[in-house]
């Protein structure tokens, strides 16, 4: 079924589902125009409420401004958290807003945390039921984010209570992978629209529809030529449009002002640079944005194709007047220039619920719509912070501009990706919910007549297949020739642990190629700056297996990180918030890298002296694994004195792992000089200590440190022996392996 | 069922009245010894080839024990044999109408359900994660300790009287400690869930676990006999439970099964208990020890599981999970042993030494009170 105006709409409510329904809102009233009218005198109210950030606000104001549209009588409040996108951006569109409290699900478990989310929402939930019962909405219409939680709780009281009478409350998921108040939210909603179908799994399937992204109307509306009038731009300019999310992305601001050289060097290009309002402790937006422009020196000329600001409320006219948009990849974003048919240099805001952004993405991506380009991290002040090459970012601009005929199939594609009918169908719905509630309340006999969605919302237009494949499916592990999933594998196959298992045994090259090398470097990217130690635990091991040395100054900041842990756990044997494991793991993989340069020896030689047992011994490892890649024998060897002692230090260690550890590295990186320093360990208790004590002279004399062999060979008589350990040996089992080699080579061989 | 057919017998029969000999539980306890172990040992081999040729093997773990490898396709659910022998010499020689005798065998039953199930999964999947979780282990061991409470504590089934099911009792003290009243029924379920759980982490070797038990039970059975008898409990100063003497029939069967198992599981093992062996040996352990209202002797007769129970949870959940960093070199402490360098034989042997001595000490606590 095609699009339905919203004229044909208000007047003949497309409902074939449901004609009883149809024929029992004439009845009462002739046209579901005005459905107030007899039953209730009060003028119908719609109370929105979602936000937290831009992208839970959009939607709801863009669904509010159809509600407008459609019935301009209808009073519309809007329910957002205080301090928030909504305070400002509400009110800017005029409706009237009411601030309540709410916080956030604080992650991970500090108990003064979520005392203080407790508190928060439980008086935000007395705000919200002040407000329910002040304007008394018929409709409640809910865009997920931590605001709309205090409204939904609210309402479920009134609901359980009674009290609610015929109100309604729709719940809107722009997300692939819901948030968790959305998830909450599924349950106390009478109906759930979803933008993606693979979200139509977490919620309950008998009031889930997919509905589409609700895109304004203003959004591809305008003409090219219009837009560029308005905003002053010449006609046959080039125009780079640049924009964090609503908030403001550091990574991005930071990497279109490094591109700025390359990118204004061409006379034909504009760029529009909208920074965000972003004014926290760590990232004050504008001020950054300035002290970097200045520290380029851009010359004037340049300067005058620069346009910046803070914020923009006609991104419309911007979308309109753009070649190209550099971004974030939220579902909004990338509905909005898909429908304006734009193409896109994405960067997705990373390690967001279940990597939605990155899957949106990639998806574009293989549609041929959009470029991706990944966050990586790095270390600033202490802090970890996410970046994005400006250079990179530059020449990229640069080769989608200078290809007219590859943007024009960009542009195509953008457009074919997405349909634009979500705001219709979402308005649509509410209508028929609220003809429903009022047949209902007009006809209390009919009411085991349940409001079920309107199954032409399945159909409408171009169902959205984008994300299709995208749901996740825990426990089937994805594989390269997985036919299932030609984008994303599962996000299950993803997860930190997952991936550890998999590269374990070395590098999966068929799943790198089939994941790309890229996403796989910005996932360890976002592991390694998590706030759980768990998840940078594997963070520190996937970047030693797969060989990223690129990331090392990032894994020797994280050995540097003496920031102790909190105080229970230093009580029970904790010591530094980069945990044992973590510093243990990533000196393996220091090992596993390869580099051995001057800050690789200066934070191995700290860790020699490391409080956890475990670290010390990967670290005395460490060195014996380095040094055996610089073995240059006798010419340039150099006794590396410094490191020698350190080791030598750790001789006197009662952990035996330790010993063995230091001794196995003196044997790598001594001279003939430490067989006195292994001496006393010819008859260590043990066995596993002597050992090391062998394979250490092993590898002096195969690296020609020992000159006086016959003295030497007099000593081993001197090593005990004796040994607590022994490797069992099967005999049956060793014949019937022979067996299975013989029986192969035989068929392998015809 | 001997014993009942000899009673009526001899109640019939003048003429063999020698046969009251089965009264004794003396001679009851060596006859259900020789049982369990007879029969462990006449069905042993054909069990284990039984077993092997329908796959029920062990098979690699992923990622742990250090030398399994090398012991892979072992037959697993060893402990099939074990439960079979108990059953058969307490069906053969016990007082089958004693209460102490009904608990017992209700716990044999659960147990080994339950870890049957588990043993069942991991070999259908061929995977030894993919048993029962954890979670439902705990789950399952906690609802046979709160029914195992329940008719504890309730006057008209418990095998115990009234005025002393909720008392406490420490060892080295004579008289209770204290009175927990309802408070008992969660220790119960406590004492169940710890036991059963400390018994299973120690089966990890060949022996490991095996030998220990049967040391436990055997001090169990001595303390069933002396708690038993109104006159030893007397001279000992214990609280004589009536009736609780049949235990000392049932432990030593439990004896008597455990080696003729170890015959066949000793280094190297030709088949290993599986969970359907040590959920069962840990549960009956567990329901011995309150049923016998000696809770605590455990702590010193079974302390090598308690050590084990002990790492493993602070290895885990403290070092592992929380802290991020090893607290031992391994967990349970038989695989940081092995970790030093010490091969499984000597482990093991040793274990069983310590094993030994701690049985000692708790066979002390007899008489130093």
């Amino acid at each position: 079924m095609s699009h339905i105006t919203s004229k044909q709409n208000v007047e003949q409510p497309p409902d074939e589902a449901a004609p009883e329904i149809t024929a029992a809102t004439r009845k009462t009233e002739g046209t579901a125009a005005t459905p107030k009218a007899e039953i209730e005198s009060r003028p119908l109210t719609y109370l929105f409420t979602g936000g937290g950030t831009g992208g839970h606000v959009y939607p709801g104001l863009a669904i509010a401004d159809e509600v407008r549209s459609r019935n301009p009588e209808a009073r519309i409040v809007y329910v957002g958290a205080r301090g928030r996108m909504e305070a400002s951006l509400v009110p800017k569109r005029g409706y009237p807003i009411h601030l309540v409290h709410a916080r956030g699900l604080p992650s991970g478990r500090q108990p003064l945390a979520l005392l203080r989310f407790a508190v928060s929402t439980g008086f935000g939930v007395l705000q919200s039921l002040f407000h329910l019962l002040r304007h008394r909405p018929r409709m409640i219409v809910a865009t997920g984010g931590y605001a709309s939680s205090p409204v939904l709780l609210a309402h479920w009281i009134l609901k359980s209570l009674r009290l609610s009478g015929a109100r309604r409350c729709f719940v809107h998921e722009q997300n692939v992978v819901p948030g968790k108040v959305n998830r909450l939210a599924g349950r106390i909603a009478d109906r759930i629209g979803v933008s993606f179908e693979a979200s139509l799994g977490y919620f309950p399937p008998e009031k889930t529809t997919w509905a589409g992204y609700p895109v304004r109307r203003e959004i591809g509306a305008m003409s090219r030529d219009a837009a560029r009038a308005s905003q002053g731009l010449p006609a046959d300019a080039k125009v780079v449009f640049a924009f964090g999310a609503s908030s403001g992305a550091r990574s991005i601001n930071r990497a279109v002002v490094d591109a700025l050289p390359g990118l204004l060097s061409r006379p034909d290009i504009h760029v529009i640079h909208v920074i965000g309002q972003t004014r926290s402790p760590d990232y004050d937006a504008k001020a950054d944005t300035r002290s970097r422009l200045e520290r380029l020196g851009l010359a004037g000329e340049h300067l005058s194709r620069y346009h910046q600001s803070d914020y923009s409320h006609e991104i419309e006219t911007l979308y309109a007047a753009s070649d190209l948009v550099i971004g974030r990849a939220s579902a909004g974003v990338v509905t909005e220039i898909g429908i304006c048919g734009i193409p896109s240099i994405l960067v997705p805001l990373p390690y967001a619920p279940g990597d939605h952004q990155a899957v949106n993405a990639r998806t574009l991506e293989s549609r041929g719509a959009a470029r991706v380009v990944y966050e990586s991290i790095s270390v600033e002040d202490g802090q970890t912070i996410g970046v994005v090459d400006g250079e990179r970012l530059a020449r990229l601009v640069l080769e989608i501009l200078d290809d007219p005929a590859g943007h024009a199939v960009m542009s195509r594609r953008a457009r074919e990706t997405f349909d634009r009918n979500g705001l219709d169908r979402i308005v649509d719905q509410l209508d028929q919910m609220l003809a429903v509630s009022q047949a209902r309340s007009a006809h209390p006999d009919r009411a085991d007549d349940p409001d079920r969605p309107a199954d032409h919302a399945r159909s409408n237009g171009n169902p959205d297949e984008m994300d299709a494949n995208d749901a996740p499916e825990p426990d089937e592990p994805a594989g390269p020739g997985d036919p299932g999933d030609p984008i994303v594998p599962p996000a299950s196959a993803l997860s930190p642990f997952a991936l550890v298992r998999r590269f374990a045994e070395g590098r999966d090259e068929a799943f790198i190629e089939f994941v790309g090398e890229d996403y796989l470097k910005y996932r360890v990217d976002g592991f390694l700056k998590d706030g759980r130690w768990p998840i940078r635990n594997e963070g520190v091991k996937l970047a030693g297996l797969l060989g990223y040395r690129d990331r090392l100054p990032f894994i020797l900041t994280l050995l540097r990180d003496r920031t102790p842990a909190p105080f229970f756990q230093r009580l029970l044997g904790g010591d530094y918030r980069q945990v044992g494991f973590i510093r243990r793991n990533a000196v393996t993989a220091i090992g596993r890298l390869g580099v051995y340069d001057a800050p690789v020896r200066a934070v191995l030689l700290d860790l020699l002296a490391d409080p956890y047992y475990e670290v010390r011994s990967a670290a005395a490892l460490a060195f014996a694994d380095l040094a055996h890649g610089l073995e240059t024998a006798d010419a340039d060897w150099e006794r590396d004195e410094e490191v020698l002692t350190g080791l030598r230090g750790l001789l006197r260690e009662s952990s035996f792992e330790i010993r063995s550890a230091a001794i196995r590295a003196l044997g790598r990186m001594g001279d003939g000089a430490v067989t006195e320093w292994l001496r006393p360990f010819y008859q260590d208790p043990n066995g596993k200590v002597r050992q090391a004590v062998i394979d250490a002279l092993a590898d002096l004399v195969r690296r020609k440190m020992i000159v006086d062999l016959d003295s030497i060979r007099e000593e081993l008589d001197e090593i005990l022996v004796t040994s607590n350990h022994f490797e069992p040996d099967f005999p049956i089992r060793r014949t019937l392996n022979r067996l299975i080699g013989m029986i192969r080579n035989q068929q392998e061989a015809p | 069922m001997i014993y009942h057919l000899v009673t009526y017998l001899f109640d019939t029969v003048d003429a063999l009245s020698f046969l009251r000999l089965f009264q004794y539980l003396s001679f009851r306890a060596i006859c259900a010894a020789l049982t369990g172990f007879g029969v462990t040992l006449l069905f042993g081999q054909r069990i284990i080839r039984l077993l092997y040729v329908n796959h029920v093997r062990d098979n690699p773990r992923s990622h742990g024990a250090l030398s399994s490898a090398s012991k892979a396709g072992t037959p697993l659910m060893g402990g099939l044999l074990i439960v079979a022998a108990i059953f058969a010499s307490v069906l053969l020689w016990s007082d089958l109408f004693n209460r102490f005798t009904l608990v017992f065998l209700c716990a044999l039953v659960w147990f080994s359900l339950f870890g049957f199930i588990d043993d069942y999964r991991k070999i259908r999947h061929r995977d030894s994660d993919r048993g029962l979780s954890q979670a439902t282990k705990l789950f399952f061991q906690a609802v046979f300790g709160f029914g195992f409470g329940l008719v504890f504590l309730l006057p008209g089934l418990s095998p115990v009287s009234a005025e002393i099911a909720s008392e406490l009792y420490l060892p080295f003290v004579k008289d209770p400690v204290l009175d927990l009243g309802w408070w008992y029924l969660p220790f119960i379920a406590f004492v169940i869930v710890a036991i059963a759980n400390a018994v299973n982490f120690a089966d990890g070797l060949d022996g490991l676990s095996i030998v220990p038990v049967s040391f436990t039970v055997v001090v169990y059975g001595v303390f069933a006999y002396v708690i038993g008898n109104a006159i030893y409990s007397g001279y000992l100063q214990f609280t004589f439970l009536p009736g609780s003497g049949e235990l000392t029939v049932i432990c030593a069967g439990v004896f008597g099964a455990c080696m003729g198992f170890l015959w066949y599981n000793a280094y190297p093992a030709q088949v290993f208990m599986g969970d359907v062996g040590a959920l069962p040996l840990g549960g009956i352990v567990g329901t011995l020890a309150v049923l016998l209202k000696q809770e605590f002797l455990f702590v010193i007769t079974g302390g090598i599981f308690v050590a084990m129970a002990f790492s493993v949870l602070v290895q885990e959940k403290i070092g592992i999970k929380w802290l991020g960093r090893r607290i031992f070199y391994m967990a349970p402490l038989h695989h940081a042993f092995q970790y030093r360098g010490l091969a499984e034989t000597k482990v093991v042997i040793r274990f069983w030494i310590i094993a030994g001595i701690l049985a000692i000490i708790g066979l002390s606590t007899l008489k130093i009170r």
